[in-house]
């Protein structure tokens, strides 16, 4: 779902580019519980990300999905982490090495070929 | 460039337009009814719309090239620190290519955009937004579900940047100017531009305000250069009969008003906005590819009808997807709710006025006063236009009263991403 070209990326986060936590490509976020009325209050690209993470998914899934840069992905997504509705998994994987991380990237691996 | 080809091809392109669509001729009318650029018969003064049109153009090929660029970088670039040192040369480079697309207004060109396409009322929004200086402080209200079609989008999109600007321009800097778009009840979208500035003059405000609604600016205002972002305003606004007014808050500040007219509207899906290309992908270059070549030589502005909207719809109706989201231009949302139903004066036949006795017979009708003046509204003389246009600020005066009235109770600003 891309954006107008003339809508430029600094206007989706307001010319901010910092979070308040650290997201990492591979940080999986999810919706608690999903809020149609809320969800319909929202601006399109924020609306469909709120949509796509009803499934748990990575930054770096969304931000593909969504058609957004990560830079544009991240403040999105840690707006709506601010306002408790969409849960951010930061400590799931203390470590690159990870047992469930490499096990994820091999599904995801399968899954392209 | 054979000086024969330029003085000949935009007689025959209006032609070939004509030809496909006979609505063409309303570009021409609404184009020589904007003041002419000059109108001097010296030769050597006479140059000076080309030399300013080339420069505008080139400026241009260079504002897409740079965004083309920079779109490339801002999409791989992962430091947020140098991320928004980007995002400030971008919103630099923005403002280039409005002012350079603002000049080609004033010179009596149609710009030619890249990607034109039915662009989302909010979408509208933002990328006015996009475009403006001030742009953090500006918030985004209620917005209606519509869009914009494409051979007008971003003439609206221009009309709308110049009204933010002012509103952010003159206004604290720590406020905010809200914006919102409103169904009104002929089926066309009021965007509302609403700042807590200093507002205008009453002196000066009847006059900014003819000056938009396309009458000469008054002598007071003689200074263009001072309202060169309502010049801009008003001329794009002619084109399209977008109807642009400013009035005063009562509470301090004034609310800029842009009323596009049900036949520029149509539905977009609300699942998938239409949109074509990966965001990172700036449409090419083309204005520098064949703008400038054609351009020498041609002085009056009626020859932007080359650009005819008919003409465009055709050219991009294929197999592409986004093609469903364009339907002709007539057809709008569904306009005027209170032209369906006729007045109940028109429905009581005339036999039927007294009884055998001479008395009155009752007619069943409705008890709103103001239910009758629904049934005239095909035809109407041209004193009445004039008035309602006259009434039109009061008008907007009072929906903005009801506007400030309701928003306490609703508390709903609309989201912020």
């Amino acid at each position: 779902m891309p954006t107008y070209w003339k809508v430029r990326p600094y206007v989706l986060t307001g010319g901010r580019t910092r979070t308040r936590q650290h997201l990492l490509v591979h940080t999986l976020v999810s919706v608690p519980y999903y809020d149609a009325v809320f969800a319909s209050g929202l601006l399109p690209e924020t609306r469909f990300l709120y949509e796509q993470a009803r499934r748990t998914r990575s930054v770096a899934e969304l931000s593909a999905v969504c058609g957004m840069s990560l830079g544009v992905t991240r403040v999105v997504v840690d707006d709506l982490a601010a306002t408790d509705r969409l849960r951010v998994h930061s400590d799931q994987y203390a470590s690159p090495f990870d047992y469930r991380l490499l096990e994820r990237l091999r599904d995801g691996l399968r899954q392209l070929v | 460039m054979s000086s024969s080809l330029a003085v000949r091809s935009p007689g025959w392109r209006q032609r070939v337009a004509r030809w496909l669509d006979p609505t063409v001729a309303r570009w021409e009318v609404a184009a020589a009814e904007a003041p002419p650029p000059t109108r001097q018969d010296d030769p050597a003064v006479n140059l000076w719309p080309a030399i300013c049109e080339q420069f505008a153009l080139r400026i241009l090929a260079s504002a897409y090239q740079m965004g083309s660029h920079l779109a490339a970088v801002e999409a791989d670039e992962q430091d947020p620190d140098r991320l928004e040192r980007l995002y400030r040369v971008d919103h630099a480079n923005t403002r280039i290519r409005r002012h350079a697309e603002n000049l080609q207004v004033l010179l009596g060109r149609r710009v030619e955009d890249a990607d034109r396409q039915t662009v989302a009322v909010v979408d509208v929004i933002r990328a006015a937004t996009s475009a403006v200086e001030h742009y953090p402080r500006i918030r985004v209200g209620h917005v209606v579900d519509l869009g914009v079609v494409e051979f007008a989008a971003d003439d609206v999109i221009r009309v709308l940047t110049e009204l933010l600007d002012n509103a952010t321009r003159f206004s604290p800097p720590t406020s905010s100017v809200t914006v919102s778009g409103y169904v009104t009840e002929d089926g066309g979208v009021l965007l509302r531009v609403e700042d807590l500035g200093i507002g205008i003059g009453p002196d000066q405000l009847p006059g900014l305000n003819a000056m938009l609604a396309g009458s000469p600016p008054p002598a007071a205002l003689s200074n263009a250069a001072n309202h060169l972002g309502l010049a801009v305003a008003s001329h794009l606004a002619l084109v399209h009969r977008l109807r642009v007014t400013l009035t005063n808050r009562a509470t301090g500040g004034t609310t800029a008003t842009v009323l596009v007219p049900a036949h520029l509207l149509c539905e977009i899906s609300p699942t998938a906005p239409p949109a074509a290309g990966p965001p990172s992908a700036w449409p090419p270059s083309r204005p520098a590819m064949d703008g400038p070549a054609h351009q020498w030589g041609t002085q009056a502005p009626t020859q932007d009808t080359r650009r005819s909207p008919t003409v465009e719809i055709a050219t991009v109706a294929g197999p592409d997807a986004r093609s469903q989201f364009v339907p002709p231009a007539g057809a709008g949302v569904t306009t005027a709710p209170a032209a369906a139903q006729p007045g109940p004066a028109a429905l009581a036949p005339d036999g039927h006025g007294t009884t055998r006795g001479g008395l009155p017979r009752r007619v069943p009708e409705s008890v709103r006063a103001d239910a009758a003046p629904a049934a005239p509204r095909a035809a109407r003389p041209e004193p009445e236009i004039a008035a309602e246009r006259a009434a039109w600020p009061d008008e907007t005066a009072a929906f903005a009263a009801g506007i400030t009235d309701a928003r306490p109770a609703t508390t709903d600003e609309g989201p912020r991403p």
